[in-house]
């Protein structure tokens, strides 16, 4: 009985474990491409990119926290891509529904291809900060693991570029892959 | 199961009612536990069904932690839970599955903050086992959850990272506030179930009062019933109970006996329909109403006489008492009844007994008056006899002196004497005077013989038992019975001058031989109506240890229908003011009953009956040689 009970506990802990790490395991983290601040002259305030998957569960959490931000920041020029895959995927898109529930942002829809040619995120929510002068200033997740909800690093870290206290800052993200293995191979 | 030996009850109560709240949240939780393992998955699989890499998607590993971990948790809940119900083990496993059940519903919301509450209720379900020691083990599991998680991955459970190293103090904290309430309930809780217990015991000991007091009295009603039952069952009385309308509605077996009638045959039947006097069954009818209307007892608990019929017709005489019994439903009416017929024929033989001691009184009495006249009259006759022998011979010497005195006596005086001679008729009454006073004397002597034949008759002389002598018995009967039979028959009797003596009461067996004769005589004027003298036989003889008197006549003879009931009190054929049906009965009761013989008889209807009474030697007088004079 006590052996079984040791067996059951070693299962629990190895499985709660698991769980966990899996949860805060950052996701690849892809540098932006030069093509996406394309003049300078004509950023007026920061912009915020954002490359979402449509269906990717964990990136609600990152559009409501990049919601959270904009809600804070007025001025700050927000602009989401999803990678498209089907427009029944955008249809039924949860992520898309929180992403045009966000004022001012620019939502647009990419095919994998243009967006790892143009844009170069790799993980779903992963989040390119430029200051009014086309200089990358933050590059990471708004969350601190997958799906996680509230203050994370990344959202304090963009809060505080904003508010000119912190120059640059890179965190992980944390949400599914945006390219399919097979096209990577 | 804890065992409740020797436990005072109130404890015992109390153990089997919380092991009864033990078993019953146990399987609470075990149904619990597979709807809250459920819920995970399907959360999960609503809120994160698979994860993407581009446009290729798998399952979740929300979906695969909700069903591998909660399975995990799950699992061993419910299988104590419906394997070990009531095992304190199987509570603390609960408290810890429970718990981090709400760890994985925390974990697979991503640390929802409103998730927490999941702790707070599995807290308050967990109060439900009404034992606080429960919420130890709960707590820890939530405090190591969240000092664990808030160390290696803060937003997990916090829903932020900051401030992660002292936020688990603020959550044990408010764990803790509601582990002091429930554990205050719990204490609470488990004191309302001694006091329950307490009542229960204080109840049950009642309850066990009040059934042994019921278990005994039943047990007095049912020993009682058994005992009326058989009281019922084995009455010689007729014990009937009847309603107000006065319809049967019990029948004892007396009673079935009795009216010739079964139990099933006379329920709901009226009882007054039996009665032979419908003023009879009236007056029972009114006597019944009126008590009904006043209460009035007087018509009750008294005993009457009623004649009664059986269901074959036959009339018998009873004894009726009626009693009201109050009951449930009003009133009902038991009626004793008893059957009087042997008393009325013992009554009828007192009587008839009395009315013979009273002739045999009057028969002394008149016997003793004529007996005294009758001996000086017989002494006088004879006086007479004697004197007139001498008259006679004075007057054969008058004669021899007139005859030779003639000559010298005067012719006129001489004629004179011839002529009253002749005129008195003196030779014949010399002749003609000793036989009459022969007869005078003759009758004298028959009328002492009567005399004393009645004084035998009515005064034995001992009214107690006896050797008897049968013959003079016989003889004597036959003597005072002759007006009976001397207009009717001619009595021929012949007697055993050897018979030896029996032992008895001579009055009774005298009464027996009158009565046979009496009724011989009685036969033979209905065969002859006159006409003709009949005969009666009455003879004794010595049959082996037997003495035989047998009276035998040529009368009528005794008709088959009638032979059975021959001897049945107040029977008889003879006509109103002839009998009374009691003769042959006394009889064969005085011969068959008192002194232990037979009373046979044998007829052929027209042509006479003969009737033997048998009696046993008396064996002292047979020894000694003793025989009838």
């Amino acid at each position: 009985m006590p052996t079984a009970g040791l067996l059951w506990l070693a299962l629990l802990g190895l499985e709660f474990h698991r769980a966990m790490a899996w949860e805060a395991r950052p996701g690849t983290q892809g540098t932006p491409r030069p093509s996406l601040v394309t003049s300078r002259a004509n950023l007026r305030t920061y912009k915020l990119v954002m490359v979402a998957h449509p269906l990717c569960p964990c990136t609600a959490a990152s559009l409501r926290q990049l919601a959270l931000i904009s809600e804070r920041h007025p001025h700050l020029d927000v602009c989401i891509y999803f990678t498209q895959i089907s427009s029944r995927d955008v249809q039924k898109s949860t992520n898309v529904s929180i992403a045009n529930s966000i004022p001012l942002a620019k939502i647009s829809y990419v095919s994998e291809n243009d967006q790892r040619a143009n844009i170069g995120a790799a993980t779903s929510g992963q989040v390119f900060l430029f200051n009014p002068d086309g200089k990358q200033v933050f590059n990471g997740g708004l969350t601190d693991g997958r799906g996680v909800e509230g203050d994370s690093k990344g959202t304090r870290s963009i809060d505080q570029i904003l508010d000119g206290h912190l120059l640059t800052a890179t965190t992980g993200v944390y949400g599914c892959a945006l390219a399919t293995p097979r096209d990577r191979t | 199961m804890t065992s409740n030996f020797a436990l005072p009850r109130p404890a015992a109560i109390f153990e089997a009612n919380r092991q009864q709240v033990f078993n019953t949240t146990d399987r609470l939780f075990g149904f619990l536990m597979i709807f809250q393992f459920i819920g995970a998955v399907v959360a999960a699989a609503i809120l994160s069904p698979t994860t993407w890499a581009g446009s290729r998607s798998w399952i979740h590993p929300h979906v695969w932690t909700a069903l591998l971990l909660g399975s995990t948790i799950a699992g061993p809940v419910v299988a104590l839970t419906f394997l070990c119900p009531g095992k304190s083990y199987t509570r603390y496993v609960v408290a810890v599955c429970q718990m981090l059940m709400s760890a994985l519903l925390i974990h697979v919301s991503g640390g929802r903050i409103e998730t927490h509450f999941h702790v707070f209720g599995s807290l308050a379900f967990l109060a439900f086992y009404r034992d606080w020691k429960l919420l130890i083990p709960a707590t820890l599991v939530v405090l190591i959850d969240h000092v664990g998680r808030g160390i290696y991955f803060p937003q997990s459970v916090y829903g932020v990272g900051s401030g992660a190293e002292w936020r688990f103090l603020e959550h044990a904290g408010w764990v803790v506030f509601e582990d002091v309430i429930l554990a205050a309930s719990c204490m609470r809780g488990v004191q309302e179930m001694w006091a329950m217990a307490q009542r229960q015991a204080q109840l049950e000991e009642l309850n066990a009062q009040v059934e042994q007091t019921v278990a005994v009295k039943t047990a007095e009603l049912t020993h009682s019933e058994i005992r009326n039952g058989a009281v019922l069952e084995h009455a010689l009385d007729g014990i009937i109970t009847i309603d107000p309308d006065g319809r049967i509605l019990e029948f004892n077996p007396a009673s079935e006996g009795m009216f010739g009638r079964r139990r099933e045959e006379a329920i709901g039947t009226f009882l007054t329909d039996v009665f032979v006097d419908a003023e009879k069954a009236t007056l029972i009818k009114s006597e019944i109403a009126r008590y009904l209307e006043s209460q009035d007892e007087s018509g009750m608990n008294k005993r009457r006489e009623f004649a009664i019929l059986r269901a074959n017709g036959e009339e018998f005489p009873v004894e009726l008492a009626l009693t009201p019994i109050p009951v449930s439903s009003g009133t009902v009416f038991t009626a004793f009844i008893r059957d009087i017929s042997e008393k009325k024929r013992l009554e009828g033989k007192l009587a008839h007994a009395q009315k013979m001691e009273s002739v045999g009184q009057m028969a002394a009495g008149v016997a003793h008056e004529i007996n005294t006249p009758n001996q000086y009259i017989g002494d006088n006759i004879q006086f007479v006899i004697d004197g007139f022998s001498d008259v006679k011979k004075a007057i054969g010497g008058y004669q021899e002196l007139r005859d030779s005195a003639a000559s010298s006596v005067e012719p006129e005086l001489l004629q004179k004497v011839d002529e009253i001679i002749k005129s008195s008729d003196l030779e014949y009454l010399a002749d003609e005077i000793p036989k009459a006073l022969s007869q005078a004397q003759e009758g004298v002597e028959r009328v002492g013989s009567i005399v004393r034949a009645m004084k035998e008759f009515s005064h034995p002389g001992v009214d107690a038992w006896t050797a008897v002598d049968v013959n003079r018995v016989v003889e004597s009967t036959i003597t005072v019975s002759r007006h009976e039979w001397k207009y009717v028959a001619i009595t021929e009797v012949s007697l055993d001058r050897n018979l030896p003596l029996t032992s008895g009461h001579p009055g009774e067996l005298g009464q027996v031989i009158l009565n046979l004769v009496v009724n011989a005589a009685h036969a033979i004027a209905e065969r002859y109506q006159g006409n003709a003298l009949g005969r009666i036989g009455v003879t004794t003889r010595h049959v082996g240890q037997y003495i035989e008197i047998e009276v035998k006549d040529d009368g009528c003879g005794i008709p088959e229908h009638v032979r059975p009931r021959v001897f049945d009190p107040f029977f008889t054929t003879k006509g109103v003011g002839i009998g009374t049906g009691q003769g042959l009965a006394i009889s064969h009761a005085v011969i068959v009953e008192r002194h232990g013989g037979e009373l046979l008889f044998e007829s052929e209807l027209g042509k006479g009956s003969t009737f033997t009474i048998r009696l046993l030697v008396d064996a002292a007088s047979e020894k000694h040689g003793k025989v009838a004079a």
